[in-house]
Formats: C-alpha cells, structure tokens, sequence
C-alpha cells in the first residue's frame, strides 16, 4: 500500500469513527458544522486547481475531477466540526485565542504535511513559508466564515425567536 | 465559444440569484440547511457518475478542476430541493404530494433532456432519461427525510 492510499483509508476512517464520540443530542449539530465546512472546501478547492495554485496527483476520482475527494469531503470538515465541539463559551479569552490557533493549525499542517511529503497535493507556486502563510490564511478565513454561520443557525430556536448562549 | 451553453449558465445563475426571494425569511435557517445537504449526496453521485463514464459534461465552468457541471451540482439542484421541500403539499392528500414530487421530477428530467439534445451541457454515454429521474427520485427524497430529521417534523420516511 502506498503512503498516499494509506492516507486516505486512515482518514477516512479516523473521521468515520470520530462519529461514534459524538454525543446523540448534538448529532444535527454535527452534520451541520460538517456540511458547511464541506461545501466551502470544496468551492475552495475547486477554484484553486482551476487557477493553477495546487494540484492533486493522486485522488479517487481521477477522470472525474482534479480534486482529491476523502480529504477534501471528510477530513477537514471533521476537523471543523470538533472545532466547534470542543469550543466553550464560559472559557476565558486567552483559552479561546489558543482553541483557534491549535484548531486552525491542526489542518493548516496536516494540509502542509500532505504537500510535502505526499503525491496527495502539490503546490505548484511559491516558496513554503508563502504557502503556509497562504493556508493559514485561507482556513482562518473559512472557519471564520463557517463559525459565524454556525453561530447564527443557532442564534434562532424552532420557532423562529432569537436565542442567547448558543455554544 | 459555446455561446449558447454560456448564455445557460448565465441564465441559471441569475435564476438562481432570484430565486432568492422567494424563499420566505423565516424558512432561510432551515433552506440553508437543505442547501448545505444536497451537496454531499450531489457530489459523491456526480463524480461517481462521470468516473464510470455514465454522462459527460463537455462544457463546464470549471473545465480544469472538475469533470461535472458545477452550477448544476452547487446551486441547481440544491435550490431545487429548497423549493421542493419549503413549498411541500404538508397535510394534503397523499395523491396530491406524489402528484408534487411526479411533476417536479419530470420536468426536471425533461429541461435535462432537452439540454442533453441540443447543448454540450452534458451528453450522456451509457445513460437514460430514466435513470436521471430515479437517481433524482432517490436524491430529492432522501433529502427530505434529513431535512424532516434535522428540524424534528413528524415521519421523517413518509413522504
């Protein structure tokens, strides 16, 4: 088996049985927090291997599309959703700024560590420090957007009224 | 180049924008959520789709990137399954919501394979108009019965 179909399988399904530490009253919670981040990935991803920033040599569907699918699909959004699971409203600020930056960097690196040492992605520009710059950047950004989102799901209660502590 | 297929993009996504406003604001929580799912079905079948060598897109957005159309798996059928479920018969007959679904399914199917016949949109290879309205059918319900889980609504499997 070679490194890169070791990787997925492994993401896979580490992601899958991340499932299973879910509490069962917070499983919609779950699938939203997952989907929101799948589908910004994805948009992302897309939009990069079209201009030319990174490619993925080796993927799944290889005549369907330029983009690899497991991690793309499941692994960083299973990422983001135990961002959002083991943030804390009661914590105090300084716990908050580390949650974000441990959280945030935890794909940042797996994303530069796959680059590196993986035919699973390539950046096909810039030095490394301009590409880890450039992904930690962009995953701030889309957790930014995606923990806002989250945030206002929540905001509202069945009924459609405003509620308070969300998290 | 391919004016006709650009001038459709055009039009779905402007559509598409529009459509916007007839979602009522106090179903936009819950037309987020069907968005954001479609398109986790909508992928893994698309792909699978033209993997297998079923239908093929000659022309696309992203050419480079993704071998399937992107308007259609990103925002055409995720809005279809908004509309579909905002505006579901809920308390009619059971005639009447499979009326809904029949129709919405077919013309659907329809629109694809008018485009099939007279656009590069998509071609399809070892591929019916058949197999799009099941393949839509399994989409769009299974969609629902999430959407009917996720808010809590009574029978997420009825349909």
């Amino acid at each position: 088996m070679t490194i890169e179909r070791f990787m997925l399988i492994a993401g896979a399904s580490l992601s899958l049985t991340s499932i299973l530490y879910i509490p069962k009253a917070q499983l919609r919670k779950a699938l939203l927090t997952f989907l929101s981040f799948q589908a910004t990935t994805w948009f992302v991803s897309i939009l990069l291997v079209q201009f030319n920033a990174i490619s993925f040599p080796v993927r799944e569907f290889t005549k369907a599309t330029n983009v690899v699918f497991i991690p793309q699909f499941f692994i960083y959004p299973t990422c983001f959703t135990w961002f959002i699971f083991l943030f804390s409203q009661k914590n105090s600020i300084i716990y908050k700024i580390l949650h974000w930056i441990i959280s945030v960097s935890l794909p940042v690196w797996l994303a530069y560590f796959i680059a590196v040492y993986t035919d699973l992605s390539e950046f096909t520009k810039g030095s490394w420090l301009k590409n880890l710059g450039y992904l930690y950047f962009e995953l701030t950004l889309q957790y930014l957007i995606c923990f806002i989102y989250i945030k206002w799901f929540y905001r509202f209660n069945k009924a459609g009224e405003k509620q308070i502590n969300v998290f | 180049m391919y004016f006709k297929e650009r001038f459709i993009f055009a039009i779905v996504w402007m559509t598409c924008l529009i459509s916007l406003w007839f979602i009522p604001k106090n179903k936009f929580r819950e037309a987020t959520f069907i968005f954001l799912f479609t398109q986790l079905p909508a992928w893994i079948l698309g792909l699978a789709v033209v993997e297998a060598d079923l239908i093929e897109y000659p022309v696309r957005e992203f050419h480079k990137a993704n071998g399937t159309n992107f308007s259609f798996e990103y925002f055409v059928l995720p809005f279809i399954c908004i509309f579909f479920n905002l505006y579901y018969p809920n308390g009619k007959s059971h005639y009447k919501k499979l009326v809904y679904g029949i129709s919405i399914i077919g013309i659907f199917t329809l629109v694809e394979y008018i485009a099939e016949k007279y656009t590069l949109i998509l071609k399809y290879i070892h591929w019916e108009w058949y197999h799009t309205f099941l393949s839509m059918y399994i989409v769009i319900y299974l969609v629902r019965a999430v959407y009917k889980w996720f808010f809590k609504l009574k029978n997420p499997l009825s349909p």
